[in-house]
Formats: structure tokens, C-alpha cells, sequence
């Protein structure tokens, strides 16, 4: 093939491809147009607002989730991204939730008249980047678009201007983001380095031939690769033991800023962490059927490492020492010569998420009891309902082989979780800026007898609390049973015990996130006024009273389009393992 | 009778929408969030009654009585959730007793409730919504849904409108019960999954009696009962509550306002035996007679602890509260006796509970609101003053203690014939001295009850008249019962007697329903039965040898 092939073929792929990432570019353009509208005086009245609100209807609307969700797999920029119904999808609900965000900004009045064109050109770019995350394919992609999404939100950290708090948790947040970022640079180095590639599939196809053939060290470094990518995930997911920045950076910033981190930045990077996942444990379909040669040694993988400490799945504590100490593998195994190469892949990462989504979980859940600023508290229960997040992956795992079916039907329950937890989270954090802006406070204690107050909003927020609790019939149980579902469905279809384990575990940590969740709605709905608040009002009938009553509505009527997200969520995954 | 599924769609939907319509209203004040409450529980009392009032009366089909089945969920999605209600022998007079009870709450609440009335309503009637749906769901999930839907409006009644320690109360009763619930819940899910693994299905099914049906064609095996059997008895002990899970009620029931006891006593409490008979006995039947002496020991030991801790009581509506636990253990004991005498006494003892218990809370409450204070030492002799009230309080007693004539003897008489046919006629001969002892106890709890509750009717209403004094601000003169509280009591009063008369009316439409509930057990019993006399005859024989030999 010469030069001039190459570069035809290259025209042609990114003339294809270019089409596929429309809302991406989009997003750009209006970055771009909000900045260059600031430098002539004739268009500097144009509110920024309005051009990154179009921008991101037109990316959603570009994007065409309705008609694309059930697209093939189609691997774009010479593979460096994949298009398939899960891109669409996720796409779908970061820009859905842009939209409505932007709009939140708004009314509660974060970006002033004067920097509200950086703060929606951060927003906006923060979102390529997590667009980008959610549809990687490509080791440097999955970097750079985490970099992307990462970056804008140190800044927006920090958005509050002459708040030492603000400052402090953006400070934190970049010096930390920027370790976890180097820690995950040299995992998928040692990752690429072991398997001569950079393609999420071709490294499958590589493992898969290659791994047969690994002596201890080789399975040493992959599996050190693999804990080190997964540190920079964590970190994105603010994961137990990598989520110290999140309360102090959901406290130190605006509720606004936090509504961003807990909702698109988690989707992004649970949509990553199921790329990462399916990439290295299944490979593309056309590598699907040159990776069936039985083979011995496959045993001789890490994974052997946590079946070893079954232990490790309930106990905190032993999360660091599973992960200091990767030495200890390569326990020969005998009954595994039947397996799938990988599947000795696909157990390690299915117990090491397994683990993590456990601790964090009930971490985030015992620690939320104990805050008394809501934003903290916030902070905490988006860590465990990260962690539930977290759980339906190893179901995927565990039954990618055995029940193709059944790990689409994870993947689906995971959006479905995603889907309601956008509009829960979200809501919640209007509420907290809302009242912000009102009362001028964000303890727990001053949002004592609200009800008396302001009813209608107290209800909305009661609604939400019950939600993300997940009772029925609110639109949270509908998400926690889709997980739960999936857990059970991996438990009698593998006989994996880690996933029963990890079933209870969620269970029990339901009843945990009552105690803190019910805390709040008593302390609004039931506990007397403090006697020295400041009289404010915040009627229903106005327009952060209007979104806020927009917003609880789908949390309180999802549960009768059950149907109809359940079949898109499913639609969204129908091509991710085949 | 094709058309009474709209009628019962119509009883379920009208609470709902009575409710939305007060929060709507919401700004209208108290008089009209009062009448519009009584308008929607009366006409929705009068539809259910035509519900009840046309079951069949032999029973005969009755799970196909009244239903409605919508998909709600396609099977292509994998989940084949139906909306699909309908009554059966079990559910359907709880599900009349429902109706009944919410009528004398709203009446009950009538001058009680000063503050946040619109809201007070709407919860009640959203709690009204919540138990319907629950004794007419025919689906695992629509079960689930309406079952911890009850859980949101009874907090915030106990929370808001309730007494001193309300919040406290608040809080316990909803950890207690969503902790116990979430267990049930992934129990269900389990034999969901597990059936649709077991006949290759590709969606999982939730219809209750499609699993019912299976489960008894094609019995999960024994371990997965155990455990399974384990999760639900989590969430329905606790509801019932069978001791020693009964901690939070008695709390609950003294914190609450008086329309929250008499629906929290009426209906909620019998969601968990409606639970142990629905999904527990009839789905899990191996794993039931493994553990059917412990329940009945449980049961028991709740019978009697409650009612010597009634006995000791010093707040009316406390020992109102403990001799819930105690009848309710009747309740538990006659199920778990597992066979028809005793299944039936269980379910109709069920009733009575909501009929006694919900009249005796409504009293209480009537007491309350005239002297602020409901410790019985500075009661006496209150018959002098208030004729009529002791009058319903009198009756209403007397049925809760099962006096011959009035429905809580057939329940009683029931359970107890069912719980001494098992224990000497049909139990294993391992079981037998145990058995024996545990019916013989039970009948001191009859006692018991007489006692506490004869002696809480003389020490409040008998002897001297002695009002406590006076202090609280608004007081006004006390007078007798008016005739909106006559209303609220009279309607139980009614069907004390008519129950206690003819119990037969209820027990033809009951029957067919609940013998297929317990024949599921015939068959573990039969096996346990030959297994455990077995294991005893071998060891009988060698014992003789071991004599002979020594003999020899």
C-alpha cells in the first residue's frame, strides 16, 4: 500500500467517522463561538447561556439517540473510537443532562455576567471529554479524554472566586487527579508495552494468544497494569480507597459544580470502566472466533489472587493489601484448561471491581451518617451509589461466556441506573442550590422545618431522598432492581459466590443509606425551626420552583415508562459483547 | 362478574385520586380536606363492599375473581411484570377491611387533627391507596411496590402528627420495616430467578400464581427454601411482629395519632401474615415445615409475653399495643399449624385483630381527646360519664377476648383446635411433647388476654368516678360519644357481632382459597412425618437391642 493509499483510506475513514462524532464537534463549535462572540462589542450582549444551550440541544438532537440507540458496532478513526447503540446512548445522557444543567445554572445564577463564557466553555468541554470517554477504543483515547474531562473541573473547582474552601478543594483535586492521571499513564504503558498494542481489541486478541505462554512476571506486570489503570478509574469514580477529594471538593465547590461531578462525571467514567472492562476481557467480535484454542496454563493469572482471599470481598480493610500485594499469584489451577484464554482475565477484573464496588459502597453509605453540611453528605451518598454502580460489572464478567444474554442485561441495568440517578442527583443539588440561594446555608441543621417554610419544595426534595433511597415506587427502585437483578441472574448462572456476597452487600447497604436519607427528610419534614433563621421565601411558583418541580417529576413517574426505558437501555447494549 | 374488575379497579383508583385532589387543594383548609377525605373513603367503602359483597359465595374460582391483567413490562424486555389485581379468599376481606378501617380513621381524625390537615389527609388516603393495592396484587413486583408504598405515608403520620417521642418512633418504625423489607424483597427476586432458570425461560415472570402453581408442581430444593424462607421471614416477622422482633410497635402504635394505630393495628401489621400465607407457606412448603415448630414456638412465647407485659402496662394505648403482639401470635400460631382448622382461625383471627384492636385504638384515642392523658391510674369509674363509649369499649373487649358470640371466639377456637389437632393427632412423635406443651400455653394466653383487658375495663371504667384534673388549656366540658363517633365504632361493633354470629358466611368464601394454601404443606409434612418416625423407630430399636444385648 503506498502513500497515497493510505492517506485516501485515511480520508475516506475520517470523512465516515466525522459524521459519527457530530455532537462532539458541535460541542466544540459552540465553545468556540461563545469565546469569539466576547471579542466584538455587538455580539458581547448576547448572553452565553443561550449559544451553550443551543449548542447542547443541538448536540443532543445531532446525536439522534431515538434513531441510532440500536446501531451496530462500528469502530471510527481507525479504531481509535467505537460507535455502537452504548455510545449513542451515553451520549445521550450526558447531553440530555447538559441541557438541563445549563438551565439549572441559570436560574440559580452560578455564572455572573462576566465569566458565565468560561464557565459554560468548561462545562462544554468537560462533556466532550466525557463523550469521548464513554465511546474509547484506543488506550491514548482513554487517557486523553479522561485528561479532557478532568482538567475544566480543577477549574471549576474553584469557580467561587475569594473562597479559601473553593480554592483549597480545587487545589486538592488537581494535585490528586494529576497523581492518579500519572499512575494510570504508566499502567496503560505497561499495558500497551506487554501486549505490543495500544487497541482495546487487538490487546484482547493479543492476551488471548499471548497469554498461554506467560511465565509468573509477565502475569505480574499485567496484573500490576491493571491495578494501576484501575486506580486512575477509581479516581474518576471517587472509589474507595481513591475518593478523599470528593467530599472535600463537593464541599468546597458549588452545588452546581457538584451536580456536574456526581452525574456526568460518574456516567463517564462507569461508561469508560465498561469499555476498559469489555475491551480487554472480550475483544471485538471478528477476533471472537481466533481466540478458541484450549489451553493450559491460563490459570496462572492474577485472578487467581483474590479467589485465593475470598475474604477480601466483605473486609474493608484488606482492599489495600489485595492491591499492594500482587505478588502472590500463580496458584496452578487444574480444572481450568477448558477456559476460555481470558477468562482467567475477566475473573480478575471482575473481582477487583467486585471488591471495590463493595467497600465503596458501604463506605460511602456509613460516612454519609456522621455530615452535617448537605453537600458533604451529598458527596458521600454519590460514592455509594458509585459503588452500586459499581456492582453490575462483575455480573458482566462472570457470565460473558455463559450468558451472553444475561451480561447485556447487566450492561442494561446499569444504564437504566444511570438514567434515573441523572435526574435524582441532579434534583437533589438543585435543591441544595436553590435553597442556597434563599437562606444563604448548606448545614443539615438549618434546613430544620422547611416543611413550615416551604412545603412544595420539601416534598420535591422528600421525593427525591425516597428515590435515591430506592423505594418503590419511585423511579430509584427501578435502577437498584435492575442491579440487583443482574447479580442474582450472575449468582444462579455462574455459581460465582462473590457475586451472592456482593447481592447481600447491597441489600444491607440499601438499609444503610435509609438511616442518612430518612435522616434529612425528619429533619425538614418533622424537627422544629431554628429560632434564629432568617425569614426567606421560596415559592413553588417561580422558575427555580418550576425546574425544580420538572426535575422530581420523572423520579416520581419513570416507574410507568419502566417499560420503555428498560427496552432502550437494552436496545443500548444489544452490540457491546457481540 | 366479568365487570367487577372495574369495580375494583375503581376502589383502588379513588383513594389515589382523592389524594392527589387534596394536595391540590391543598390551601383550602381544614373543613374541606376533612369532608372531602370522608367523601372519598365512603364512596370507596361502598365500592369495595360491592367488591367484597359479590365474591362467590362458595369460593369457588376464586383467583379468578375480579381480574384485571395489563403488561407492564413486555416479556421481550426480560422482565415480564404484569399490573394485574385481583382478590382471592385470602386477600379479599382484608382487602374489605381496609376500606372499613380508613372510614373510622378520617372520622376518628376529625377534631384531632389541627395542624397541616390537607397533608394530614392525603397521606391517609395515599396510605389507603398503599393497602388496597396490596391485598389485590397479583404480581411479585406490584406486591413489593404497594408494600413499602405503606411505609412513606405512616411515617410521616407518625413523624408529624404524632406524640412526644414521635420522630424517634418515626424513624425505628421505618428502619425496622424497609431493613426487614429489603430482605424479603431480594428473597422473592431469588425465587423469581431461580423459576425462570428452571423452566429455560428467557423472561423472568412475577404473577403470583403462576409461581405459586410451579413452586407446588416443581418444589425449590430444600436448601434454597431454607434460606429463601430466612429472607422472608425478615421482612414479615417483623411486620407481624412476632416476638422478638416486636420492639418497634408498641413505640409506633403510643407515638402515633389515632387513625395511624388504628390503620397501623387494622391493616399493616396483617401485611406480614398475609405475606407468610401468600408467598412463605404456599411457595416454600418444605422449608415451612422445617421451621414450623420454631415459629410456633415464637408464636407462642409472643402470646404470652405479650400479654404479661400488657398486664403490667400503665398507658392504655400501650396495652392496647402489647395485646397486639399477643393476638397477633394467635394469628401466626394458627397458620403455622398448617392445616384447615387452624389456617382458617389464623385468617380469620386476622380480621377480628383489625376489627377488635382498630375499635379499641379508636376508643383509646376518643378517651385522649377529652383528657389529654391516657395513664390508667388517673382513670375511674368513667362509665358514669360517658355511658356509651364504655358501652362500644365494653363490646369491643369482650370480642377481643374472645367471648363465645362475638368474633374473636371463632377465631380463637379455630387456632386452638388447629394448633392441638396438630399437636396430638398429627405430629411426628419427636415433635409431640413439645407440641403439646406449646398448645397448652397457648391456652393460658386466653386467660391472660381476659385478664389484662377485664381488668383494664374496671380499673378505667368501673368502680369510682375519678377524672383526672383538668389542667390543659382548651378544655371543655366532657361530654359522651356524638354521633360521628358512634359512626366511626358502630360499623366494627356491627361486624363483631355479625362475625361472632355467622362465622360461616366468611369461612365458605375463605375455604377453597386456603385449602389449596395449606395442601401445598400436605405433602413435606407427609414426608417429615415418615422421616422423623423412621429416625425415632430406628432408635427405638436400637435401644432394644442395646437391651437385649445387655440382657444377654
Amino acid at each position: 500500500m503506498n502513500l497515497t493509499e493510505i492517506v485516501q483510506h485515511l480520508e475516506a475513514d475520517t470523512w465516515l467517522s466525522f459524521w459519527h462524532i457530530l455532537p462532539e464537534v458541535v460541542l466544540l463549535c459552540t465553545i468556540l463561538l461563545m469565546l469569539v462572540l466576547r471579542v466584538f462589542d455587538a455580539t458581547r450582549k448576547i448572553d452565553p447561556f443561550f449559544v451553550a444551550l443551543l449548542g447542547a440541544l443541538a448536540a443532543l438532537v445531532l446525536g439522534a439517540p431515538w434513531q441510532h440507540i440500536g446501531d451496530q458496532r462500528l469502530e471510527i478513526f481507525t479504531g481509535m473510537l467505537v460507535y455502537d447503540g452504548f455510545t449513542v446512548f451515553m451520549r445521550a445522557i450526558l447531553l440530555m443532562f447538559m441541557v438541563l444543567f445549563i438551565i439549572f445554572t441559570k436560574l440559580s445564577g452560578i455564572p455572573d455576567r462576566e465569566d458565565s463564557a468560561d464557565i459554560y466553555a468548561l462545562f462544554l468541554g468537560s462533556t466532550v471529554g466525557m463523550c469521548l470517554m464513554a465511546s474509547a477504543n484506543h488506550l491514548l483515547v482513554v487517557f486523553l479524554a479522561v485528561e479532557m474531562a478532568s482538567v475544566p473541573s480543577y477549574a471549576l473547582a474553584g469557580l467561587l472566586k475569594r473562597r479559601r474552601k473553593g480554592s483549597e478543594a480545587a487545589l486538592k483535586y488537581a494535585v490528586y487527579g494529576a497523581g492518579a492521571a500519572g499512575v494510570m499513564l504508566y499502567g496503560l504503558s505497561l499495558l500497551a508495552g506487554l501486549t505490543n498494542s495500544a487497541h482495546l481489541p487487538t490487546i484482547a486478541l493479543q492476551l488471548t494468544e499471548r497469554l498461554p505462554a506467560y511465565g509468573t512476571s509477565e502475569v505480574m506486570v499485567l496484573a500490576v497494569a491493571g491495578l494501576l489503570i484501575g486506580v486512575g478509574l477509581a479516581f474518576k469514580l471517587s472509589a474507595v480507597p481513591f475518593h478523599f477529594w470528593a467530599p472535600d471538593v463537593f464541599e468546597g465547590a458549588s452545588a452546581e459544580v457538584g451536580a456536574f461531578l456526581s452525574v456526568a462525571s460518574k456516567a463517564a467514567a462507569l461508561a469508560l470502566l465498561v469499555r476498559v472492562c469489555i475491551g480487554v476481557g472480550f475483544g471485538s467480535p471478528s477476533f471472537a472466533n481466533a481466540a478458541a484454542e484450549p489451553t493450559a496454563a491460563v490459570a496462572a493469572d492474577p485472578g487467581e489472587l483474590l479467589t485465593t482471599h475470598p475474604v477480601a470481598l466483605v473486609d474493608p480493610a484488606d482492599e489495600s493489601d489485595a492491591a499492594a500485594a500482587p505478588g502472590v499469584t500463580a496458584s496452578p489451577s487444574d480444572s481450568a484448561s477448558e477456559q476460555h484464554p481470558l477468562s482467567g482475565t475477566r475473573d480478575f477484573i471482575a473481582k477487583l471491581v467486585a471488591l471495590m464496588a463493595a467497600v465503596t459502597c458501604t463506605f460511602g453509605n456509613l460516612t454519609a451518617y456522621g455530615q452535617t453540611n448537605v453537600k458533604r453528605l451529598l458527596a458521600y451518598s454519590t460514592i455509594a451509589h458509585a459503588g452500586y454502580m459499581m456492582m453490575p460489572i462483575p455480573a458482566l464478567m462472570a457470565m460473558a461466556e455463559i450468558k451472553p444474554a444475561g451480561a447485556r442485561e447487566a450492561v442494561a441495568g446499569l444504564g437504566l441506573y444511570m438514567a434515573v440517578y441523572l435526574f435524582m442527583n441532579l434534583g437533589a443539588f438543585a435543591v441544595v442550590a436553590f435553597l442556597r440561594n434563599a437562606m444563604r446555608s448548606e448545614q443539615l441543621a438549618d434546613y430544620a422545618g422547611l416543611i413550615k417554610r416551604c412545603p412544595g419544595v420539601v416534598i420535591c426534595f422528600g421525593i427525591i431522598l425516597f428515590g435515591l433511597i430506592g423505594l418503590p415506587p419511585l423511579s430509584g427502585f427501578i435502577g437498584k432492581f435492575a442491579i440487583f437483578a443482574s447479580l442474582v441472574d450472575g449468582y444462579f448462572a455462574t455459581g460465582q459466590s462473590y457475586l451472592l456476597v456482593l447481592l447481600v452487600i447491597g441489600g444491607l447497604n440499601t438499609v444503610l443509606g435509609l438511616f442518612y436519607y430518612l435522616n434529612v427528610v425528619k429533619v425538614m419534614s418533622m424537627d422544629p425551626e431554628p429560632a434564629d433563621r432568617l425569614p426567606f421565601a421560596f415559592p413553588l411558583v417561580s422558575l427555580p420552583g418550576m425546574f425544580l418541580l420538572a426535575i422530581t417529576l420523572p423520579t416520581l413517574g419513570l416507574m410507568l415508562g419502566w417499560n420503555g426505558l428498560n427496552e432502550l437501555c437494552q436496545a443500548a447494549a444489544r452490540y457491546l459483547l457481540t | 362478574m366479568d365487570h367487577m374488575r372495574n369495580w375494583l379497579l375503581a376502589t383502588i383508583a379513588t383513594p389515589l385520586i382523592g389524594a392527589v385532589l387534596l394536595c391540590a387543594l391543598g390551601n383550602l383548609g381544614r373543613n374541606v380536606a376533612r369532608w372531602l377525605a370522608l367523601a372519598v373513603t365512603v364512596v370507596t367503602l361502598i365500592l369495595a363492599g360491592v367488591v367484597v359483597v359479590n365474591f362467590p359465595a362458595d369460593g369457588a374460582n376464586a383467583d379468578q375473581y375480579a381480574v384485571t391483567d395489563v403488561a407492564w413490562l413486555s416479556a421481550q424486555s426480560g422482565l415480564d411484570i404484569h399490573f394485574s389485581i385481583g382478590l382471592d379468599g385470602l386477600g379479599v376481606f382484608l382487602f374489605g377491611l381496609s376500606a372499613l378501617l380508613m372510614f373510622t380513621s378520617v372520622l376518628v381524625s376529625w377534631e384531632a387533627i389541627q395542624d397541616r390537615a390537607p397533608l394530614f389527609y392525603t397521606m391517609l388516603l395515599a396510605l389507603e391507596f398503599g393497602c388496597l393495592g396490596v391485598f389485590a396484587a397479583r404480581d411479585i413486583m406490584l406486591f413489593y411496590i404497594f408494600f413499602e408504598f405503606t411505609l412513606i405515608p405512616l411515617f410521616f403520620l407518625i413523624g408529624i402528627w404524632g406524640s412526644e417521642d414521635r420522630r424517634y418512633a418515626a424513624i425505628k418504625f421505618f428502619i425496622f420495616t424497609f431493613a426487614g423489607s429489603v430482605l424479603t424483597f431480594l428473597g422473592l427476586l431469588a425465587i423469581v430467578l431461580w423459576h425462570a432458570q428452571q423452566n429455560g425461560l428467557n423472561y423472568l415472570t412475577f404473577s403470583i400464581p403462576e409461581l405459586t402453581a410451579s413452586l407446588q408442581q416443581a418444589p425449590l430444593p430444600f436448601v434454597w427454601q431454607y434460606w429463601i424462607f430466612l429472607a422472608l421471614f425478615a421482612g414479615f416477622a417483623i411486620k407481624v411482629p412476632l416476638f422478638p422482633l416486636h420492639t418497634w410497635l408498641p413505640l409506633a402504635h403510643t407515638q402515633a395519632p389515632t387513625a395511624g394505630s388504628v390503620i397501623l393495628a387494622g391493616i399493616l401489621l396483617k401485611i406480614g401474615t398475609y405475606g407468610f400465607a401468600r408467598f412463605s407457606i404456599p411457595m416454600l412448603p418444605a422449608a415451612t415445615v422445617h421451621f414450623m415448630p420454631w415459629i410456633l414456638g415464637l408464636s407462642v412465647a409472643g402470646i404470652i409475653y405479650g400479654a404479661l407485659v400488657a398486664l403490667a402496662q400503665k398507658d392504655i394505648k400501650r396495652l392496647v399495643a402489647y395485646s397486639s403482639v399477643s393476638h397477633l401470635g394467635y394469628s401466626m400460631l394458627g397458620m403455622f399449624a398448617l392445616n384447615s382448622i387452624g389456617f382458617m382461625g389464623g385468617t380469620l383471627q386476622m380480621i377480628n385483630h383489625g376489627l377488635s384492636t382498630g375499635g379499641l385504638f379508636a376508643i383509646v384515642g376518643m378517651i385522649y381527646e377529652r383528657y389529654h392523658t391516657r395513664e390508667i391510674a388517673s382513670f375511674g369509674g368513667l362509665a358514669w360519664r360517658l355511658p356509651i363509649l364504655s358501652f362500644f369499649m365494653l363490646v369491643l373487649t369482650l370480642s377481643s377476648i374472645g367471648l363465645p358470640g362475638l368474633n374473636g371466639f371463632a377465631g380463637e377456637i379455630l387456632v386452638l383446635l388447629g394448633m392441638f389437632q396438630r399437636a396430638f393427632a398429627e405430629s411426628p412423635p419427636q415433635w409431640l411433647a413439645p407440641l403439646q406443651v406449646l398448645s397448652v400455653l397457648a391456652v393460658s394466653g386466653v386467660v391472660l388476654g381476659a385478664w389484662y383487658m377485664l381488668y383494664l375495663i374496671q380499673r378505667v371504667f368501673f368502680s369510682e368516678l375519678r377524672e383526672p384534673s383538668q389542667q390543659h388549656a382548651d378544655h371543655r366540658p366532657v361530654t359522651d360519644m356524638n354521633l360521628r363517633e358512634i359512626a366511626a365504632v358502630l360499623p366494627l361493633v356491627v361486624f363483631c357481632v355479625w362475625i361472632g354470629l355467622a362465622p360461616d358466611s366468611l369461612r365458605q368464601r375463605m375455604e377453597p382459597t386456603l385449602l389449596k394454601i395449606t395442601a401445598a404443606t400436605e405433602q413435606p409434612l407427609a414426608d417429615r412425618y415418615t422421616e422423623e418416625t423412621e429416625i425415632t423407630a430406628s432408635a427405638l430399636g436400637a435401644t432394644e437391642e442395646e437391651k437385649l444385648s445387655r440382657v444377654r
